[in-house]
């Protein structure tokens, strides 16, 4: 896992202890949302707080996003593709 | 037709938290009304308000925060209230036949404010995620049901200031008429948001603040009454058949004897003396109740110039002679308008009038109008020695007007 990946990991492991409640010893890549207690509406919450967090636009329908390394690839992908671009607010459709 | 057990109470308004908290404030002559602070929006002119001391961080996470306006989270605490109360509600496991019938005006009022700041205020495209789920106004219903695993038909009703008395009423006909044995009923409102608060502004009719006191503000049947004053809170009873409640000994508070409903049709603020009087006279005959045996009535009395007077020739219409003889109460003049939630909470008061036999005063009734000259049990509550039955009245804009009639345990 690259710094990279770790510091978007641990960020959002931050938030899901402290926002959603999640005990941080359960929070590692492989574990799936829904195991955390987080269902497929719950993720849409974590979505938007990561978009406050790292400044990215997911697209409407983002995909596959069942484990916390989902989230966190994904995450990473979009600040690539985004801040790339030069834009930090302007998501894909 | 079946009789109706009200079996719990609950309760979150702005003279505080829990059926007989509030009651014994209303008894004692708490004034829930006061001024908006300093720092909310200024552009607002009417800052009378009452409102709740209610803290939902005290009741619940921050994740299930995120996803319960302000009026689910009356709704949830009220409704817990009066399960617990009811005392072994469900150890017989009928949840799969129980149904939550909830009345709100507004909805998450809340939510729709702070969406439409977000969206046209700050020109954001960041909603909530949740705006919708929290915004609706079946929500409150719907987490009740969830909460408490209650299969049964869940039904939000949305008749403004009369919703809460729908939701009752029509809990009870489930009940009364075989359908169902075990409803939880009430309404919740929470409208203290400033889009919301100007918008009854723009109407005219909220109370003038009083220039010594502001928390006597709220002036029913007085010569001197300016207007409502808008409150927030929730409010939720448990009925029963009466049936199910002997036979697993539970406390009756009382029973809830009839339901009355009609409708102005005529003006969309306008009340009519025909349609309130309909109501409480359909209301005795449900109950099978001749009108001498009413020892109180609840009034809607919102100290608005229309309806206070309108309210008072009704009550004669249908009490005649004897309505000089009735003692007639708006607690509102403590509480405020809960709108949606003025029925369930002015039921509660009514019911445990009935079980304490103590009758909760009209407060700042001191210029009397000629137009209400009726028995307002002014000033201070009045213990009575006999209560046997009283009628809790709730009248609404769009003119569907709501009386539930109580009658005592004997």
């Amino acid at each position: 896992m690259s710094v990279e990946a770790d510091t978007t990991f641990e960020r959002l492991r931050q938030i899901l202890a402290k926002e959603f409640e999640v005990a941080p010893e359960l929070i590692h890549p492989a574990a799936r949302m829904d195991q955390l207690a987080i269902d497929s509406l719950a993720v849409i919450e974590v979505i938007f707080q990561l978009e406050d967090e790292f400044n990215i636009s997911f697209p409407q329908r983002p995909g596959e996003l069942q484990t916390v390394g989902d989230l966190a690839s994904c995450v990473d992908r979009l600040t690539a593709e985004q801040h790339a671009r030069g834009s930090s607010g302007a998501a894909a459709p | 037709m079946r009789r109706v057990a009200i079996t719990g109470l609950g309760v979150v308004s702005p003279l505080g938290n829990g059926a007989q908290n509030f009651f014994d404030r209303l008894v004692q002559g708490h004034s829930g009304v006061t001024r908006l602070p300093e720092d909310f929006n200024p552009r607002l002119l009417s800052r009378v308000v009452a409102p709740a001391s209610f803290d939902g961080a005290v009741h619940f996470g921050a994740a299930r925060l995120r996803m319960l306006d302000r009026v689910s989270q009356f709704a949830l605490v009220a409704a817990a209230e009066a399960i617990a109360d009811a005392g072994a509600l469900f150890e017989r496991d009928d949840r799969a036949t129980t149904g939550v019938f909830v009345g709100t005006g507004m909805g998450g009022a809340h939510s729709t404010d702070e969406g439409y700041q977000t969206v046209y205020g700050e020109q954001s495209d960041r909603v909530k995620p949740f705006a919708v789920l929290m915004a609706m106004n079946n929500a409150a219903a719907a987490w009740i049901g969830i909460d408490h695993q209650l299969l049964g038909p869940n039904l939000t009703y949305s008749t403004a200031c009369s919703s809460s008395a729908v939701a009752i009423g029509e809990a009870w006909k489930r009940i009364a008429t075989g359908d169902l044995n075990v409803m939880i009923a009430g309404g919740s409102e929470a409208p203290l948001t400033f889009g919301t608060l100007k918008a009854w502004e723009a109407l005219r009719t909220l109370a003038v603040e009083d220039p010594d006191d502001v928390s006597t503000s709220c002036k029913p049947f007085a010569k001197n009454r300016s207007g409502l004053v808008l409150g927030e809170g929730a409010a939720m009873v448990v009925l029963e058949s009466w049936e199910r409640a002997e036979s697993r000994g539970a406390r009756i508070h009382a029973e809830l004897a009839g339901y009355g409903l009609s409708m102005d049709a005529e003006h969309i603020t306008r009340p009519t003396v025909a349609g309130q009087a309909c109501a409480m006279t359909r209301a005795l005959e449900s109950a099978r109740m001749s009108a001498g045996e009413v020892g109180y009535v609840n009034a809607h009395g919102t100290a608005t110039m229309a309806n206070d007077a309108v309210e008072t020739a009704a009550i004669k219409q249908v009490f005649g002679p004897g309505a000089y003889a009735l003692p007639v109460s708006s607690t509102k003049s403590m509480h405020g308008h809960l709108l949606g939630a003025a029925g369930a909470l002015e039921l509660a008061a009514t019911v445990l009038a009935i079980e304490k036999r103590v009758l909760p005063p009209t407060l700042h009734l001191v210029h009397a109008d000629p137009e209400c000259d009726l028995d307002y049990v002014v000033a201070s509550a009045r213990p009575v020695s006999t209560l046997t039955a009283a009628i809790s009245n709730s009248f609404a804009f769009g003119g569907t007007n709501v009386s539930l009639v109580c009658r005592a345990v004997l």
